[in-house]
């Protein structure tokens, strides 16, 4: 049913489309927004090691996001042929990761006393969001999947570059045409070494963020340090959903509404331009979710976890 | 009750053998049960700020006596055979305990009558056994 709505859409395009995606984004703002509040707390005269982890960690977290968008602004200037675009997302989000492996870096010694700890085994699974990395693996599967369909249905544009348009013919009535650009494998290799690139940079970050070392026989310490390992992996969860999510919404608006808008296109690469254009509506709640995720970093409320209604600061 | 371990610099006793003296003492006590996983080498020299050598002789020795067996991938774990024997870990702890309290003592010029008095009040200020 949606994919039979789907073409009156686009005819109707720009107003509608644009409408369509605001109300998605503005249903994920009003649904996480309010749950997106202040957490954890120590009273950082006792553990200055912990004052020293919140504010470099928050200063790592801004400066991060600055950079990430200047790269974007490079990436998408430099890169010809809208290569930049296409890259955009990951590029933002490997700059998001490497600002929480600098900041695991600067903040190695702040919750470990030299001779103290806990016999506590610290895995990668104790501290990622449950809910939003399951989604961020099924953007990855989804994405993975329609940049394969996209390069296997692709040709060479009009001057011979290979896999960067759709190529068809019709079967009556009209001449064979083409649409570019077209996610073949021009486009596609790109976003995919970025991704690889992000993923293996994102587990790297996680594990590193795991194992920093800490004084385990503290109790508080431990509430306090696990807050922040928490928001540290969600932030890199988070990443790798912008990039995903992004990156399926691009393909899905500047590749599969034009095409699925063309009535001269054979039925089935319209429909499989029409799930291009489904699976980046579906993604976009999920892009404005992890922007959220990232700009407002608090460690996912879980009703009952004392560790996340603690608050940060000097005691009053 | 508490997992806590701590690298007493002021010990003569080597790093190694504190570690696994406290170890060996949680299982003893029951506070580290059967199955119980330890933190792998790097994390817990990581956590301790001693050399991974240290904690992978410490784990080294406990397998040896049997406590923990450890296999690559899946990890330190205790052993069920010494933590279902709780009275001769109770018996080993003791002599451990005592012997390295004595060794430090000695070591401080402490003589053995002083010692053996020491031994005596403390005995006597411990807390009722439970019934």
């Amino acid at each position: 049913m949606i994919l039979m709505a789907l073409p009156l859409l686009m005819i109707l395009r720009p107003a509608l489309l644009l409408a369509l995606l605001v109300l998605l984004g503005g249903g994920v703002l009003v649904a996480v927004l309010p749950r997106r509040r202040g957490a954890m707390a120590a009273d950082e005269r006792q553990y200055p090691g912990l004052a020293a982890l919140r504010r470099t960690t928050v200063t790592c977290r801004t400066v991060a996001v600055a950079v990430g968008i200047a790269a974007v602004s490079a990436v998408v200037a430099a890169g010809g042929l809208g290569v930049g675009a296409a890259l955009a997302p990951a590029t933002f989000a490997v700059v998001q990761v490497v600002g929480v492996l600098v900041a695991d870096v600067l903040t190695r010694e702040s919750a470990r006393r030299p001779g103290s700890a806990s016999l506590e085994v610290r895995q990668v699974r104790d501290y990622l969001p449950r809910g939003l990395t399951r989604v961020v693996g099924v953007l990855a599967a989804v994405l993975l999947g329609a940049l394969a369909w996209t390069a296997a249905v692709a040709g060479p544009d009009d001057l011979g570059r290979a896999g960067r348009a759709l190529a068809y013919t019709c079967a009556q009535g009209c001449d064979a045409g083409a649409h570019t650009p077209w996610p073949g494998s021009f486009y596609a290799v790109p976003m995919a070494l970025g991704l690889v690139l992000l993923l293996g940079l994102g587990a790297l970050a996680v594990r590193g963020t795991v194992r920093r070392p800490r004084d385990g026989s503290d109790e508080q310490l431990v509430r306090v340090d696990d807050a922040v390992r928490r928001r540290s992996v969600e932030s890199v969860v988070a990443a790798v959903g912008i990039a995903l999510s992004a990156g399926l919404l691009g393909i899905g608006l500047a590749a599969g509404a034009p095409v699925l808008a063309d009535a001269h296109v054979p039925g089935s690469l319209r429909a499989g331009a029409g799930m291009l254009v489904v699976s980046g509506l579906a993604a976009t709640p999920v892009l404005v979710w992890c922007v959220l995720v990232l700009l407002f970093p608090v460690a996912t409320a879980t009703p009952g976890r004392q560790a996340d209604t603690v608050r940060l600061g000097a005691p009053a | 009750m508490s997992l806590a371990v701590r690298i007493d610099p002021e010990d003569p006793t080597p790093p190694y053998e504190q570690l696994r003296r406290q170890i060996a003492d949680l299982v003893g006590t029951g506070v580290l049960r059967a199955g119980a996983r330890l933190p792998s080498v790097r994390q817990l020299a990581a956590d301790l700020f001693v050399a991974p050598g240290t904690v992978a002789r410490t784990y080294r020795e406990l397998e040896a006596s049997g406590v923990v067996r450890s296999r690559r991938g899946a990890g330190t774990v205790i052993t069920a055979s010494v933590a279902s024997r709780p009275e001769e870990a109770r018996r080993a702890l003791v002599d451990q305990v005592l012997a390295a309290a004595v060794v430090r003592l000695r070591a401080a010029g402490a003589r053995p009558e002083e010692i053996r008095t020491a031994l005596d009040r403390a005995l006597d200020r411990r807390p009722a056994e439970p019934t």
